[in-house]
């Protein structure tokens, strides 16, 4: 694995022509546009001459290293460009880690440029070696699940590997996306490009509709379907897009568990008729574990205590309150 | 229902000698066998060759090196029956969708200790009184008791013990070797039950429920006394109605008198079961049930659900015999006032009541 040496040739002039920017093989680079580069070209020429490699039917070349410079190159109308073309005995191994080395001292990796670094190791190394390298060069955990993940990844449609790249969604969602039906899939990715969700509350909302989608026998997506949350999304702006996707939320958690929220809608209900003030906090018991209620309060005065007290006898004799602890 | 023969055994070499592995490799006879040095070296081998899954076909017979008796590890928030385990093996050829061993087990195969000698000593170490053991935690207590007599080899240890009784729960209607033994009331054989629904579609392996009562029907002939586990519940539409049928039919079979105890529990796991689960039954909806985290950080139903199930069944078992023992794993005492009307004292005092249950 010392490739350095045998891809250390002389640079030459190679026409702009004869690269195939479209032999995307040693590539990895994903979602960086070429301005900044195209304007250092424009001022300075190319500073750092491409790594190049014969294609196997001698037409042309593969791209080793360079793949955003020859982007730039053409962008600029440059016609031809200074290059290192490697011997065609430089083995497949040598050129994946000369065009991941390439890349690794100056820029990190975003999502989908590690999802294709490893693709491109897991297609060349043996699968222990890929999850070393992968750690190594990709930072990738060093787990098999996190490259079987990445590999995943690499292989998903252009729209989800897009909202990996904008953010909206991590590895873990954009992997679990992949795995649904077409239809389940477009319903989730137009969801979650318009409103905007955590990553642990997105991975909330598929466990929910998946849930539902086992026990009730429909489709994952038809949660989005249901009355009150297509008229939500059908009312998305962009003032109001955080307030609408907890409503959305919250109407899925409500169809996953009705007795649940049914529960907490009547402890909301036994507050407000206890009419308390704000000083003073009752809670139900988590998930309504038991029948153990917290209460708390807050006092700025002996008086304000009296006051409390009175509140908190008040309390135990109000008939709904007493009908709470016997339910 | 099919009684379990293993594709492949593997033999720690350090027990090849051992009684309890000629019964199985004799039982086994035409089943390829293996030999190899170390057990844990071996599942350590299996884990890194990246196996997800359970080898259900292959039977590991080794040296247990730790500890066979350990108490029930039951937790505080709960009320727990006090409980001595004893592991004769680890995993199980059954294959319950709902199986919390999925969760937590590293080693992927049926595993038997064979080292009996060392069960024998650690169970006469017992202090005296009534102690009540079981089998039944990390594996079914007579799945495989067709291949190794386990039941025959343990029983002179446990009669030696004045006040020791050993429970096997179980799912099969494998009670062969138990028809024949004078058992002198060591041994309460005890059913976990479930819907037949539940039975048919997440306990795969397991006897169908008719045929696990009509085994409990000829032990009972036998002298024996029997114990039922509805658990985990399940709670489905129709479920209900499904559980008193199970009813109906112990009423139909089994006089009451004949039964140490009836247990009551619902379905509860530690979170990351699902995924495990999902991954190896897909096709499972038990876990889209109204789950939320317990106090024991398990997922439980909602107690409001839960309490409905209990209160239904708890009288159902009533309306056949009032005075049937019956008892919660892991509930409250919110769970116990709420549908039995009474709370054991604490602590100990579930022990007690199922301590007199069986004393012989």
């Amino acid at each position: 694995m010392h490739a350095a040496a045998s891809l250390c040739t002389t640079p030459e002039r190679v026409s702009i022509e004869n690269i195939d920017w479209q032999d995307q093989s040693l590539s990895i680079t994903a979602g960086r546009d070429t301005k900044l580069l195209e304007a250092s070209i424009a001022r300075c020429g190319l500073v750092q001459p491409l790594i190049l490699a014969p294609k196997r039917d001698g037409r042309g070349y593969r791209i080793v290293c360079g793949m955003l410079r020859v982007k730039a190159l053409i962008a600029c109308g440059i016609p031809e460009c200074e290059a290192r073309v490697v011997a065609s005995s430089v083995s497949e191994e040598q050129l994946a880690l000369a065009a991941l080395y390439d890349n690794v001292p100056h820029r990190d990796f975003n999502a989908i440029e590690k999802a294709r670094g490893a693709a491109l190791l897991a297609r060349v190394f043996p699968p222990a070696v890929a999850l070393q390298l992968g750690t190594e060069l990709l930072s990738l955990p060093a787990t098999r699940d996190a490259l079987r993940r990445y590999l995943e990844l690499a292989q998903a449609e252009e729209l989800i590997q897009n909202l990996v790249l904008q953010g909206a969604v991590s590895v873990e969602i954009a992997c679990a996306l992949m795995r649904m039906e077409a239809h389940d899939r477009e319903h989730f990715i137009s969801l979650f490009s318009r409103l905007h969700f955590s990553s642990s509350k997105q991975a909330e909302i598929l466990d929910f509709c998946a849930d539902i989608s086992r026990r009730d026998n429909v489709a994952i997506s038809w949660v989005l379907s249901t009355p009150p949350i297509a008229e939500l999304l059908s009312n998305v702006q962009k003032q109001n897009a955080a307030q609408i996707a907890e409503q959305v939320r919250q109407h899925i958690r409500a169809l996953r568990f009705p007795n649940l929220t049914a529960s907490e809608q009547r402890f909301r209900e036994l507050r407000n008729e206890l009419r308390l003030p704000s000083t003073i906090m009752l809670e139900p018991p988590p998930f309504f574990e038991g029948t153990e209620v917290r209460l708390s309060f807050r006092v700025r005065s002996t008086d304000e205590l009296r006051t409390l007290a009175h509140h908190v006898a008040a309390l135990a004799e109000h008939p709904r309150m007493k009908a709470w602890f016997e339910e | 229902m099919q009684r379990f023969i293993p594709e492949k055994i593997v033999v720690e070499a350090g027990v090849a000698d051992e009684l309890l592995t000629r019964t199985v490799l004799d039982r086994c006879a035409g089943v390829s066998c293996q030999i190899i040095p170390s057990a844990p070296e071996y599942i350590r081998a299996e884990r890194q060759r990246g196996g997800h899954g359970f080898e259900k076909k292959t039977l590991l017979l080794c040296r247990n090196k730790g500890r066979f008796l350990e108490p029930c590890p039951g937790t505080r928030e709960y009320l727990c029956c006090g409980y001595m385990i004893l592991t004769p093996g680890i995993g199980c050829p059954l294959d319950c969708s709902y199986c919390v061993l999925q969760a937590y087990l590293n080693n992927p195969f049926v595993t038997l200790y064979m080292n009996l000698a060392d069960m024998v000593q650690e169970l006469e170490a017992l202090p005296s009184g009534i102690v009540r053991i079981g089998t039944g935690e990390f594996m079914d207590s007579l799945a495989l008791d067709h291949l190794t007599g386990f039941s025959k080899f343990i029983l002179p240890a446990i009669q030696k013990q004045k006040g020791l009784v050993l429970e096997l729960k179980t799912k099969t209607d494998i009670i062969d070797n138990l028809l024949e033994l004078d058992h002198r009331g060591a041994y309460v054989v005890s059913w976990s039950l479930n819907t037949i629904t539940v039975a048919a579609t997440e306990e795969r392996g397991a006897a169908a429920v008719p045929a696990r009562i009509a085994a409990a029907r000829r032990l009972v002939g036998c002298g024996y006394r029997v114990g039922f586990h509805f658990d985990p519940l399940i709670l489905y539409s129709g479920c209900v109605e499904e559980y008193h049928e199970v009813i109906g039919l112990l009423e139909h079979s089994i006089p009451p008198e004949a039964i140490a105890w009836v247990s009551i529990g619902s379905l509860r796991y530690m979170p990351h079961l699902k995924k495990v689960a999902l991954q190896r039954f897909p096709e499972t909806t038990i876990f889209t049930g109204e789950l939320v985290p317990g106090r024991d950080g398990k997922m439980r139903y909602l107690q409001k659900l839960r309490l409905e199930l209990y209160k239904s069944i708890v009288d159902r078992l009533r309306r056949w015999a009032g005075d049937m023992r019956i008892y919660f794993c892991m509930e409250d005492s919110v769970v116990w006032k709420k549908t039995l009307g009474f709370v054991p004292a604490a602590p100990g005092g579930l022990k007690a009541m199922l301590d007199q249950a069986i004393q012989r």
